[in-house]
């Protein structure tokens, strides 16, 4: 899924299974495929599942 | 064909140790906007009449009008609204009406500046997604409300600009939105954020300046690292829920990652902040943030990039560590981390019961002590208590006079009349977990109180406390 990738003198990039989709119009991304967006797709369906959202309580007072 | 988001390790890095500048703040807002992009798309798709024909109607609209509609869309509470959703589309319990994202609303502002860094904050008390944040938000304010929190924040920011400008400005860049909620009995303040709105707080109204402006900081951390978590795993999944140091109920790895990096900002606010309580906050919330960095790392459960992020945020807090402080401050806060675990152990952990009676039953043939296996009680959900002892503390470092009693006898640092305190009430009740944490802050080795808790509980009134406490700590 994520990965690094670089030139072996250390992780240069990690790389996202998100794709940028904000160059395309609302219309443009109704029409954009399921095959091109698959794996943004499963990581949006997996992020929406999880059951461990992180809610914050803070006590933010003395 | 769009194309793939990515960090590049540079800004992992320095997303890890809080030190994230504007270039990659942008590109997570941007990949914020593009996620719930996604999650509308999957809204119309999910309910191909309704949705289909409002997502129609919302494109036509950007075609008139792109930055209208994107600006929109950008909103914290947008991302909210469409993760609640779709979740409610694919569970069947969506609501049959789809709001006009576009609709002209009045919102409050919360507006301040200082030397050149400017925060804009929309105060919305309005908007009907805005119970989606985690906590139930307060009803609309009154002007007197809004401007409570205007002469709040405008205490505040000066705060922020003056004594941690990197940090002010990364709240200018990442923050967006306030939504008030309603307080928490139990807690002197509270806020909350949610991983699909990016830029959004969710915030009771701050006690002082300096709680807002620590309240801000926490909580854009929490935005911060929600916006990577969407973009790369930092923590492999599955994996046990544990102790977290801000919280009294069991975290799993992620929520304990989330608490280090927001108590990173935290830790960084007090640090320069005048007299002891700040000097406490800082002591306690260093150790914490260390402590729950290194556990991450030494439990396996961090992805490569979650190691990388991780230890940028252990360097960061590693000189702290060294920092002097108020040697009382200090104590106390060593202290309130002990305190924390101890209570965390007698909440959450359950001693086995066979085990239980196998040790009452060693007790009083005068054997040494088997193991004491645990497994954590069901969960009961979000868990933030009030601690007496904590609370002394505070009025203490404020200074107040100490509470009679144990806990004032060791506030005051006299420890033979806090063990004996904290004794007295056992004797009187082996039921008192404020006591048994107590008598562990006191009682060198007592670092599982619940097996001590669980020993007398079986024994029955037999079993003197403070002699099992000291049966359980004795060197093998």
């Amino acid at each position: 899924m994520d990965e690094a990738t670089g030139d072996g003198a250390g992780p240069a990039v990690w790389r996202s299974t998100l794709v940028d989709v904000t160059e395309l119009s609302l219309a443009e991304l109704a029409a954009t495929g399921d095959d091109v967006l698959a794996h943004a797709l499963r990581r949006l369906a997996a992020d929406l599942e999880s059951p461990d959202e992180p809610i914050a309580g803070f006590n933010s007072a003395f | 064909m769009p194309s793939p988001l990515a960090l590049s390790d540079a800004e992992l890095v320095a997303l890890g140790a809080g030190r994230a500048g504007r270039a990659t703040v942008d590109r997570l807002r941007r990949a914020e906007l593009g996620r719930t992009m996604l999650l509308l798309r999957e809204i119309a798709r999910a309910a191909p009449r309704t949705g289909a024909r409002w997502y129609a109607e919302l494109a036509d609209a950007e075609r008139r009008a792109p930055g209208r509609v994107r600006a929109a869309l950008a909103y914290p509470l947008t991302g909210a609204w469409a993760a609640h959703h779709l979740a409610a589309l694919r569970t069947g319990d969506a609501a049959a009406e789809l709001p006009d994202l576009l609709a002209d609303r009045p919102v409050r502002r919360l507006t301040a500046a200082r030397d050149g860094l400017t925060l804009d904050l929309a105060l919305d008390d309005a908007a009907p997604a805005r119970g989606l944040l985690g906590l139930p938000p307060a009803g609309p304010l009154g002007d007197g409300d809004a401007e409570r929190w205007q002469k709040l924040l405008a205490e505040a920011w000066p705060l922020l600009v003056d004594g941690h400008r990197p940090w002010a400005r990364l709240v200018a860049d990442v923050l967006v939105c306030v939504v008030p909620v309603r307080p928490d009995a139990g807690a002197r303040g509270i806020s909350a954020t949610s991983a699909h709105a990016f830029g959004g707080v969710a915030l009771s109204e701050p006690a002082d300046a300096a709680a807002f402006a620590a309240g801000l900081l926490h909580e854009t951390q929490h935005s911060v690292l929600n916006a990577v978590l969407h973009l790369i795993d930092l923590v492999e999944p599955g994996g046990e829920r544990g102790y977290s140091p801000w919280r009294d109920d069991p975290r799993p790895a992620t929520g304990v990652l989330h608490g280090a990096y927001a108590y990173l900002a935290v830790t960084d606010f007090w640090r320069a902040g005048p007299g002891p309580a700040a000097a406490f906050e800082f002591a306690r919330r260093r150790s914490a943030v260390a402590a729950a960095a290194a556990g991450l790392r030494a439990d396996g459960r961090l992805t490569a990039a979650g190691e990388r992020f991780t230890a940028a945020l252990a360097a960061r807090v590693a000189p702290w560590l060294d920092v002097p402080v108020d040697p009382v401050a200090g104590r106390l806060a060593a202290g309130a981390n002990a305190d924390h675990r101890a209570c965390w152990r007698l909440r959450n952990l359950a001693v086995d019961p066979a085990a239980a009676r196998a040790l009452a039953a060693a007790f009083a043939a005068g054997d040494p002590p088997g193991p004491a296996p645990v497994a954590l009680r069901p969960a009961s959900g979000r868990a933030l208590e009030r601690n007496p002892r904590l609370d002394a503390a505070h009025a203490y470092l404020a200074g107040g006079p100490p509470p009679p009693g144990p806990d004032g006898a060791w506030l005051r640092g006299d420890v033979a009349a806090a063990r004996a305190g904290y004794v007295a009430r056992l004797r009187a009740d082996p039921g008192d977990d404020h006591a048994w944490a107590g008598l562990s802050l006191v009682t060198p080795g007592l670092d599982r109180p619940e097996a001590a808790a669980a020993v007398c509980r079986a024994a029955g009134p037999d079993a003197d406390p403070p002699a099992v406490a000291a049966w359980l700590t004795a060197p093998a």
